[in-house]
């Protein structure tokens, strides 16, 4: 029995719940359309943009959760409107057996799955992912286009009914949107006296009146139903903007266009949006960089805003002056844009099936995860695996000490191992499971996810899932490929380095010494703490030593990930992407060979040295990271790399960077996260001298490690810098 | 071959073009007053302590009983047992062998910014067989070369150098001969003599002049004209090398507050 519904609130819950005995990815689909009808419609302004999404109600969809229901905002809801209480109430309880998805731990994962992710050293799908759908097909096709394939595929793929009606009504929901958008828009521009807010929304109100049924014909109109799009979506991250918007950027004139770029940033930097990238090559290396390209640099630059989250592609053929105006980017302070190498990513890529023409139409998403805009979805940070508890668990026969939980191999008593070798294969060994453990997961949630977490709006949109008949949670998407990163790298190189050299070359200290220091904490071992502290056998300074081994096991870690497969019909990929997690991995472990110590959170937060430990300057650091073979980590290699505001302020910096990022991607350096150093980092430094070993101040023709500095000088460097100096 | 190194620095951008590889010899027979690089003057080893890093846990003194005493023989035996780095041996004896291993680590970036490596000091030109087979070293294998000279050295020492040196970053302190000895130590008659000769070698040169307000600074028009048809660079004045005066237990002569 259906219930009739007398509330206007809550359209989705509503119309989800409107169509019982119906598929999962129907009812979405129908709580779409219920949504067209009934969900607020918010007219920005001061921008000229049209809002209407879930991100303030109770029930709905989104990239992040799928379908979501609130419970405690409906509880909420129906304290304060009591009208409407018994429906909200009825929605509550007509959700919850629909939400099984929200819960892996209790209804997918199994008791070690469990028992694994508490004690954080690897994960694996515990949450849905970013991915990258082509927002410009609605853009650019129109509607009808969407629907006229459905049909097409119906006759194909036989009993999928379900899945071509729910695309078909997703249309017809994007449809009902524009009619009533136009509409609304039409209503408020008559009542408006302020006739710059009445410009904007006949604007709103004349591209509704054809869009999205029919395609856009300019750039303002192609921004305005972007930004409606992307918002129901759920703003995730919107690819390639300067290649699917060039068509209508250089049909539309000048301070038109530029008026819309602005207001667009205004709208991501407002809501956060993730990853927006620029520039790149084709299959022939040609550039792609436009007039748009540099309008988006001078925008970021601009404004200084954190968010989108820049992405600039480089290769061959990069103009010098494209990398001129991304230079001019990063000087303004605000970090952007992050860059990324076509010439070690598309090989990546290539590795994983994808063709050449597919490869070099990359972009990122998120933080720094790769997809392919609009044909797969891979880029959702699958997993991620701490590759220094590998060493610990060698250590302690794979018992965990801090917590005594039995989480890895038992590879044996490590007092018995004859030499490195042994000590080194033994930790390959638990690196291997705790991979295969993460990808495990994985594929367990996935699993999950195609089963209970449709989405027909991203199903249209990405390549693959129409052809198939396919959600984009259920392999739908040309490529499925998937994404375990690693964490705590250099900390592992580090403290392997520590136990060739000292146990097994020097026999300074016995096994059994070091397991013992390390159980107390090197409480009562000061002499072995500071010799493995002060050790000068540290990844990112460019020492052959130390740099083989990282070689060793970061190509050993990405290659074996190419070997497993996804559920979603592609295999696994490694990389390494920075995150606030970084901390909590640090916590969780504990004392370390090279000297962390059990309450210490400090851990590699990127392909780079452990912080602090890269003492030899930029060219040692980047050096040593192209050790690593990137063109197997399929997933985003980041490198954060930190430079005093001064490079970014003269002549002879500015070609001394370029000079370090040419180098470093002509290396097949896939990634460079550039960060300008920052006055509360200065400050810092002089409070915690010892976090900050690697930073480098440069005054005149002189240079120095900033902790080497008098407390005077270091004053004088800060106020030099032209820094303000805060409370 | 061997030389005395106090420090080799990779990533140097502000002594000659593009990215550098420095490499500071040890030993220098000027003491001009505002030197920021006092760790260079002596030509043996010396001991250095840095008082904000010491955490005054007494291993050096548990280690050796004249450390921190007029007795202190500067041996340098109680850094390696420092465990904050507040005690440290500056100054070595490194061949080139090993030098050259370190600057031709980033050949590629000195290739893409037009870089390469300069030697400085110190005074460089004390040590030419050193500073000759060092440079000839990294020319043969495509690395442009720089000298960082006070030139205050015999010319023969300069002229021994030419083949190997695509740049001097020649240093000129003053034109006034009393004030320069004053400020330096020495007299400037070599050092103007060996500059007109090295114009006139051809030679790629870059003059630099550190000007320290109170001290030099009325005589930069007098070392343009001298300078007159090449590069000329001045220096700003800066006091980084307090902290390292403090270390080596030396009086800092040159404050800026009384320049002002």
């Amino acid at each position: 029995m259906v219930y009739q519904f007398q509330t206007k609130r809550e359209p989705f819950g509503r119309g989800f719940l409107s169509c019982p005995g119906e598929s999962k990815i129907k009812k979405m689909a129908a709580g779409l359309v219920t949504a067209a009808k009934d969900l607020l419609l918010e007219f920005d302004l001061e921008n000229g943009f049209v809002y209407g999404g879930f991100q303030k109600q109770a029930t709905g969809m989104s990239f992040r959760s799928s379908l979501f229901s609130k419970e405690e905002l409906l509880d909420e809801l129906a304290a304060k409107y009591p009208e409407d209480a018994e429906e909200l109430m009825v929605i509550k309880e007509g959700m919850r057996p629909w939400m099984k998805h929200a819960d892996l731990q209790g209804n997918f994962f199994s008791e070690r799955q469990n028992m694994l992710l508490a004690e954080k050293h690897l994960w694996g799908g515990t949450w849905m992912g970013h991915c990258v759908p082509e927002f410009a097909g609605i853009m650019k096709n129109g509607t009808g286009y969407y629907r006229e394939k459905a049909e097409e595929y119906r006759k194909i793929n036989v009993g999928r009914d379900d899945f071509y009606d729910a695309i078909v009504m997703t249309m017809d929901a994007l449809d009902l949107f524009g009619r009533r958008i136009c509409e609304e828009a039409g209503a408020l521009a008559e009542k408006t006296e302020h006739p710059e807010e009445r410009k904007r929304l006949e604007a709103i109100r004349d591209t509704f009146s054809h869009a999205p049924e029919k395609p856009c014909r300019d750039f303002m109109e192609a921004c305005i139903v972007f930004v409606w799009l992307f918002y129901l979506d759920g703003i995730d991250s919107p690819g390639h903007f300067d290649q699917y918007m060039y068509d209508f950027w250089r049909v539309t004139e000048s301070g038109l266009r530029r008026r819309y770029l602005e207001a667009v940033w205004q709208f991501m930097h407002n809501t956060r949006t993730w990853n927006l990238c620029i520039s790149g090559s084709d299959e022939n290396w040609n550039d792609l960089s436009n007039d748009l390209t540099h309008e988006i640099l001078d925008v970021t630059a601009k404004y200084k805003y954190h968010t989108p989250n820049l992405t600039m592609r480089w290769h061959r053929n990069t103009p010098e002056k494209l990398m001129q105006a991304a230079y001019r980017a990063l000087a303004s302070g605000c970090g952007m844009p992050a860059l990324y190498n076509d010439e070690a990513v598309c090989p990546a890529l290539e590795r994983l099936g994808i063709p050449p023409r597919d490869s070099h139409s990359y972009v990122m998403n998120g933080c720094n995860q790769i997809d392919i805009q609009g044909k797969s979805h891979m880029g959702l940070e699958d997993g991620e695996v701490v590759i220094a508890k590998a060493v610990e668990l060698v250590l302690f026969n794979g018992i965990s000490p801090k917590t005594g939980q039995d989480v890895g191999l038992h590879t044996g008593d490590p007092t018995e191992f004859q030499d490195f070798d042994q000590f080194f294969a033994a930790f390959l060994r638990q690196l291997d499971d705790m991979t295969d453990a993460a990808a495990e997961m994985s594929n367990t949630a996935q699993r999950a996810y195609a089963a209970e977490a449709p989405n027909p709006l991203r199903s249209a949109l990405i390549e693959g899932c129409i052809e198939k008949g396919r959600d984009y949670k259920d392999g739908g998407p040309i490529y499925g490929n998937g994404q375990i990163l690693a964490e705590g790298i250099a900390d592992a190189i580090d403290s392997l380095a520590a136990v060739k050299k000292y146990i097994y070359e020097e026999k300074r200290y016995t096994m059994g010494e070091l397991v013992d220091a390390l159980k107390a904490d090197f409480e009562g071992y000061e002499e072995m703490y500071h010799t493995l502290k002060k050790s000068e056998l540290k990844f990112g300074n460019d020492i052959e030593y130390v740099d083989s081994i990282g070689k060793e096991i970061i190509d050993h870690f990405n290659r074996r990930l190419l070997g497993i497969e996804t559920v979603r019909g592609g295999h696994f990929s490694g990389g390494c992407s920075p995150y606030n997690r970084a901390a909590g991995y640090g916590a969780a472990l504990g004392a370390l060979p090279n000297g962390k110590k059990s309450g210490e959170s400090m851990i590699a937060d990127s392909i780079g040295a452990v912080p602090g430990c890269d003492r030899n300057g930029p060219t040692a650091l980047l050096n040593s990271c192209l050790c690593f073979d990137h063109t197997l980590a399929g997933s985003g290699f980041i490198l954060n790399i930190k430079f005093e505001r001064d490079l970014f302020q003269s002549e002879e910096g500015r070609e001394a960077f370029l000079g370090l990022w040419r180098t470093y991607f002509a290396g097949k350096g896939q990634q460079l996260s550039v960060t300008v150093v920052s006055a509360e980092e200065l400050l810092d430094a002089q409070k915690h001298p010892e976090k900050h070993g690697d930073l480098i101040v440069r005054i005149g023709g002189y240079s120095d490690y900033f902790v080497r500095l008098s407390k005077a000088t270091q004053e004088n460097v800060i106020a030099r810098t032209g820094f303000k100096v805060g409370a | 071959m061997t030389g005395k190194v106090f420090d080799i620095q990779r990533f140097c951008i502000h002594d000659g073009p593009g990215i550098r590889t420095m490499v500071f010899l040890k030993g220098c027979n000027m003491r001009c007053q505002w030197c920021h690089n006092p760790e260079s003057h002596k030509s043996g080893e010396e001991l250095m302590f840095f008082p904000g890093k010491c955490t005054g846990c007494g291993k050096c003194r548990e280690f050796c009983e004249k450390a921190f005493t007029e007795e202190c023989t500067h041996c340098g035996r109680c850094a390696a047992v420092c465990r904050s780095g507040a005690r440290e041996l500056t100054g070595r004896i490194a061949t080139v062998e090993e030098v050259f291993g370190v600057v031709i680590r980033d050949r590629e970036y000195y290739v893409t910014s037009g870089g390469g490596v300069t030697v400085s000091g110190g005074e460089p030109l004390l040590q030419p067989e050193f500073v000759r087979a060092l440079l000839g070293r990294c020319r043969a294998n495509g690395i442009s070369t720089a000298i960082e000279t006070a030139g205050n050295v015999p010319w023969e020492t300069i002229e021994s150098v030419l083949p190997v040196t695509d740049l001097f970053l020649y240093d000129i302190k003053g034109i006034d001969r009393e004030r320069h000895r004053k400020n330096t130590g020495v007299p400037n008659d070599l050092i103007l003599e060996n500059a007109k000769r090295l114009m006139n070698t051809g030679a790629g040169i870059r003059f630099r002049m550190p000007v320290i307000p109170g001290w030099n600074d009325d005589e930069k028009s007098d070392v343009e004209a001298f300078t007159e048809g090449f590069a000329l660079e001045f220096l700003p004045y800066h006091d980084t090398g307090k902290g390292k005066y403090e270390a080596l237990g030396r009086p800092y002569l040159i404050s800026p507050e009384a320049d002002r």
